[in-house]
């Protein structure tokens, strides 16, 4: 399977690795979360049946992260792009 | 440390190649080479000046560089010779023992927004030569290799036979790349293109 980074083009998917769920913020201020919210943030994460927005890293090459959109039920990636860009499809 | 001592020049590898990561593969490169009629060829470079530098994509370094700082897979200059690999991360080769003065040079421009960083130890230049050394290095390596694909001054990072290595395609002989592995794989990358190479040997 082919992955497109975002910085070096198209390239075979064991050049890459996975980094979870993509978007998720970090606390404005942990120090006022309860513990469950702090757990929800660590620990908590979407597992949707179709299309999911996740962190990939370029790790044999270029070492950027970036993000992608992949269909969990057929592992088709729909779209790749930068870090700091919001997903280009839903 | 003395004084003395702390200013005793670095030991570098002299140009014979002595000393280097594949400097007990001279004779087998040779043998391939005539074996294969010069359709392999494999040959380690005399050691260039490695920079790794991270600096703002703008960065003024046109008259250090000979141009513009080059996009991710784009390569710019003959010497120094500047190879894009990330979105603000280059590879700088130059000759060897012009390392302190290119590093000078380079702080000038970036200043504080960046770094250079002496990283001449940390890989070593293969030449691959020879109508058939993209087919052979083909076999360890997913990127597309075909000219049409993969031609003059562009570069990648990627994994050949699983080992990481940065690919360089240079002007001249159009099938002709550079491949930089690093030190402690290049003896691993070695044994791999020879043993590839097994089948056009006549
Ligand atoms: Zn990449």
């Amino acid at each position: 399977m082919l992955i497109e980074c975002p910085w070096c083009g198209p390239r075979d998917e064991t050049e890459f690795h996975y980094g979870g769920q993509a978007h998720v913020s970090y606390p404005d201020d942990p120090s006022v979360l309860t513990d469950e919210q702090w757990a929800r943030y660590l620990f908590y994460r979407d597992n949707p049946q179709g299309r999911f927005a996740e962190r990939w890293c370029h790790g044999s090459a270029c070492r950027r992260w970036f993000n992608a959109v992949r269909d969990t039920r057929t592992h088709q990636i729909v779209a790749t792009y930068r870090t700091g860009e919001s997903a280009p499809v839903t | 440390m003395t004084a003395e001592a702390a200013s005793t020049p670095v030991r570098r590898r002299p140009a014979d190649r002595t000393g280097s990561p594949l400097e007990g593969y001279v004779d087998r490169f040779a043998a391939l080479a005539a074996a294969t009629r010069g359709a392999v060829g494999v040959t380690e470079l005399p050691a260039f000046a490695h920079l790794a530098l991270r600096a703002d994509p703008q960065a003024d370094v046109g008259d250090i560089l000979g141009g513009p700082l080059p996009p991710p897979g784009h390569v710019i200059g003959e010497s120094p010779l500047t190879l894009g690999l990330g979105p603000d991360e280059w590879l700088v080769l130059a000759p060897d023992g012009t390392q302190t003065p290119l590093t000078r040079a380079l702080h000038r421009v970036i200043g504080a927004n960046g770094a250079v960083v002496d990283v001449s130890g940390q890989r070593t230049v293969v030449e691959l030569s020879g109508p058939w050394c993209r087919t052979v290095l083909a076999k360890g390596c997913a990127i597309d290799l075909h000219p049409r694909s993969f031609t003059t001054d562009q570069c990648a990072q990627t994994l050949i036979a699983r080992a990481q290595v940065i690919l360089l395609a240079r002007s001249g002989d159009p099938s002709a790349l550079w491949l930089l592995p690093r030190a402690s794989f290049a003896r691993y990358v070695a044994d791999w293109l020879l043993d590839a190479a097994l089948e056009y040997q006549t």
